[in-house]
């Protein structure tokens, strides 16, 4: 292949190259997270002082967050972020499999992003719903504060979303079928890439009913019809929309959760310089964890309607899939045995995820056992459940993994005392908000309310929404700085050109940082050992690197087939 | 943490609520305390090199995931049980059981709009549909130790009808009746508040819940409010 001279635009903007659209993945993931973060604290604030905020306001901040945390931050991170950077990194390709694919991919989110942030400052105010769109609220223009533009564009948006997350996915899937280097086979992949094809397949095979669920939502709003609204003889069934929602919403937990969990046994074993403590453990529970995320979505339905006998089924189900995430988490912990292990930056926020995983996976039980939903259905214990799984992913995770690829994708270093400042302080107040609710939903306080103060018996806990905002405006104020340190490091900070600082086995760590376009020079790698071969106590190293560059003889190949 | 108790059959619900929060603290603790100790005894400075085996007793953590087993085994049965005797078993049934134990029992429909609930009984004959039918608005009055059949629906969007102090909620849902059942124990005045996102004002979809003996109730029923009282008294219920 010549060596072109990309322009500006086709190298950063318009670019095919899969490190690049990783990194707009990332950036604008990043950003999206703080002005998500920014909205919390804006209705934090009025939990605190009530009428901060009118009551149209608070409900559309608290829609906005939570639809923005998840589609917005938690999975253009982990699967556009990380995914694409990390995939053709660690299997050893030149790039993915679809690049032209991927670029559309980006653009489309994009596009996304774009039509969201503007949903909120159109006429009638944004969709203020709650980000599970629940209708009639959500279909009745009437019955929901005129929001109706906001609520077709966030729609809009919702899909444009699913569409980019769909490219990615069909591009991930092939690119680890068909592109892995010589020698790495299947039970030889690193677990991250495990976690991404499993996510992504969960992915491919849950979103086509929330697809259909939003035309039928589109169709109700514009054009009258009654798939979900109910009027005097026409009758709908609100409940349906709930089906469709779910049966995509729980696999998209997961979807996010797996990649998530994917750095941290990254991060485990490297900095603990231990191998995983059973691999195959890993990987077949994740698989059957995954199966099994497609029959427990009526979890979230135990009291809305659906036959009992049904919601006890969907118990048994949802106990049962703790069995896959309590081995798993069991894994992971024992990867640390009898390690050596460094208490860098990315272990720090590494090991507070694994640690909030635990809450957030055993906090999950009493929701699961349908007798204690009754009460904990729609109360803050729900609340901080979520935060102790998603926040646990979504902010705790991916940071990890930036401090742990930073090198690898930009060539420069994050500051170490700054990390490990940022990753206590994070601990810290994340706690300060998120397990207070725990004791707000045993006190039987519901979801998504303006304040307390209305209710008798909950006025007395007003003083621990205080607590919770303070802590939650302090970890907002942490991460903005944390915003600033990342933009300043990757243009004016410490040059790391070593190719493996951490001594880490995995592939991408034999190419230099950042990889030159495809990646791989006039070199291949080629894989001979398993992708965790650390604690060998070696002469010069305590690890072997998972596999080899060996140069080419022909002209580089090119990825564009 | 919880609020008081006031039912006769919440403790099945608190029962699995103690149980499960017990269980989980139990094995969050000893899950720290492993973690913990690891971190501190195989950091760099302890072990700076990385062992080649897992000690052997740590091996024994993946007895956790046993304890899990069990402990899920438990949960479920203890929540079916209470699953089985609120929401699974008839309400044919249990009204039969009823009358054989010689209880009592009322019926009274709720209905949910924004924002604000209505209750409508039966009136003395405890038929629907008569003429001494009356209705109450964000006013819930129900007799002490009397079974309560509750017929739920909603005349808009979503609600939920949540009674902490009873451990009871379901959901309202427009073109649906849903049911609930429960018998409460404790005289008094309590709250009412709807737990699922119904708009603007959900916040403040709320109503009393005023448990009287069983004589006052009845003489109530003699005599219920009449129009002006009654919207007095809603006007009073709203003033709170």
């Amino acid at each position: 292949m010549e060596h072109h001279e990309e322009s500006f635009i086709t190298k950063y903007i318009f670019s095919k190259d899969h490190k690049t659209i990783g990194k707009q993945y990332l950036i604008t993931g990043i950003v999206m997270a703080i002005f998500g973060g920014v909205l919390a604290g804006l209705f934090r604030i009025n939990l605190a002082e009530p009428g901060f905020l009118t009551h149209e306001q608070y409900n559309a901040l608290v829609t906005y967050h939570g639809a923005i945390m998840f589609f917005w931050v938690a999975m253009p991170i982990l699967l556009g972020g990380f995914g694409n950077i990390l995939i053709p990194l660690m299997i050893g390709a030149r790039d993915m499999a679809f690049p032209t694919l991927n670029m559309i991919s980006y653009w489309t989110f994009f596009l996304s992003t774009v039509i969201l942030v503007l949903s909120m400052f159109v006429p009638g105010g944004g969709f203020a719903g709650g980000w599970t769109i629940y209708p009639p609220l959500s279909a009745n223009p009437q019955s929901f504060m005129g929001a109706q533009l906001g609520t077709v564009l966030f729609l809009l948006a919702i899909a444009l979303e699913f569409a980019s997350m769909l490219m990615g996915g069909v591009n991930f899937v092939t690119t680890i079928f068909v592109m892995r280097a010589k020698g790495l086979s299947f039970m030889r992949l690193p677990i991250f890439i495990w976690m991404q094809l499993v996510a992504s397949a969960l992915f491919l095979f849950s979103v086509t009913p929330l697809i259909a669920g939003a035309i039928m939502l589109l169709m109700d709003i514009l054009l009258g019809t009654h798939f979900f609204r109910v009027e005097a003889q026409k009758v709908g069934d609100p409940v349906l929309w709930q089906h469709l929602f779910w049966f995509f919403g729980h696999p998209e937990v997961y979807v996010i959760l797996f990649p998530a969990l994917g750095i941290l046994y990254e991060i485990f074993t490297t900095y603990a310089r231990r191998p995983v403590f059973s691999y195959k453990t890993v990987v077949y529970s994740t698989i059957v964890a995954g199966v099994l995320s497609f029959v427990v979505w009526a979890h979230h339905q135990f009291v809305a309607g659906i036959n009992p006998i049904s919601a006890m089924a969907f118990s048994v189900t949802t106990i049962l899939i703790s069995i896959p995430f309590s081995m798993q988490l069991v894994v992971l912990g024992l990867t640390l045995a009898g390690g050596s292990i460094r208490f860098t930056p990315a272990f720090l926020f590494g090991v507070s995820a694994f640690a909030m995983f635990i809450i957030g996976g055993l906090t999950g039980l009493p929701l699961g056992a349908v007798a204690a939903d009754v009460y904990f259905h729609d109360t803050y214990f729900v609340v901080a459940h979520f935060h102790y799984t998603v926040f646990t992913i979504a902010v705790l995770s991916t940071i990890a993994g930036v401090y742990h690829w930073f090198p690898k994708m930009f060539g420069k270093r994050i500051n170490d005392t700054f990390g490990k400042i940022h990753a206590i302080l994070t601990l810290i107040f994340y706690n300060g908000f998120a397990f207070p609710a725990f004791f707000l939903g045993m006190a039987g306080h519901p979801r998504r309310y303006y304040t307390a103060l209305e209710l008798g018996y909950l006025q007395k806990y007003q003083w621990v929404h205080e607590i919770m905002t303070i802590s939650a405006l302090l970890l907002i104020i942490t991460q903005v700085v944390f915003l600033f340190v990342f933009f300043y490091t990757i243009f004016a900070g410490k040059e790391e050109k070593e190719p493996n600082p951490w001594k880490s086995t995995t592939l991408e760590w034999l190419t230099p940082s950042p990889p030159p376009h495809l990646n791989w020079g006039n070199f291949a790698p080629i894989v001979e050992n398993e992708p965790y071969e650390y604690a060998k106590n070696g002469k010069d190293q305590d690890y072997i690197p998972q596999g080899r560059l060996v140069k080419i003889k022909q002209k580089e190949p090119s990825a564009h087939h | 943490m919880l609020p008081a108790d006031i039912s006769a059959y919440g403790y099945l619900v608190d029962r699995v609520i103690n149980i499960s929060i017990g269980g989980i603290i139990i094995v969050g603790v000893i899950s720290f305390a492993i973690l913990i100790y690891m971190l501190i005894a195989f950091s760099k400075s302890k072990n700076p090199h990385p062992l080649s085996e897992v000690p052997p007793l740590l091996k024994k953590v993946v007895l956790i995931d046993y304890v899990m087993i069990i402990f899920d085994i438990l949960l479920l049965v203890i929540s079916s049980y209470a699953w089985f005797f609120f929401f699974i078993r008839p309400t044919d049934k249990i009204k039969k059981e009823i009358v054989q134990k010689g209880e009592d029992y009322i019926e009274v429909r709720v209905i949910g709009r924004q924002y604000f609930w209505t209750f409508h009984y039966p009136g003395k004959d405890g038929r629907f549909g008569t003429a001494d039918d009356f209705k109450l608005g964000n006013l819930m009055i129900v007799p002490q130790d009397t079974n309560v059949f509750v017929e739920i629906e909603s005349k808009d969007v979503l609600h939920s009808f949540f009674i902490p102090s009873a451990r009871m909620k379901y959901d309202a849902i427009p073109g649906r009746k849903t049911h609930l059942w429960f018998k409460l124990v404790e005289a008094g005045e309590y709250e009412i508040v709807c737990a699922e996102l119904c708009g603007a004002m959900h916040y403040n979809m709320k109503a009393v819940l005023r448990v009287v003996p069983k004589n006052e109730f009845k003489n109530w029923l003699e005599q219920p409010y009449n129009f002006a009282e009654r919207k007095n008294l809603i006007q009073e219920v709203k003033m709170r």
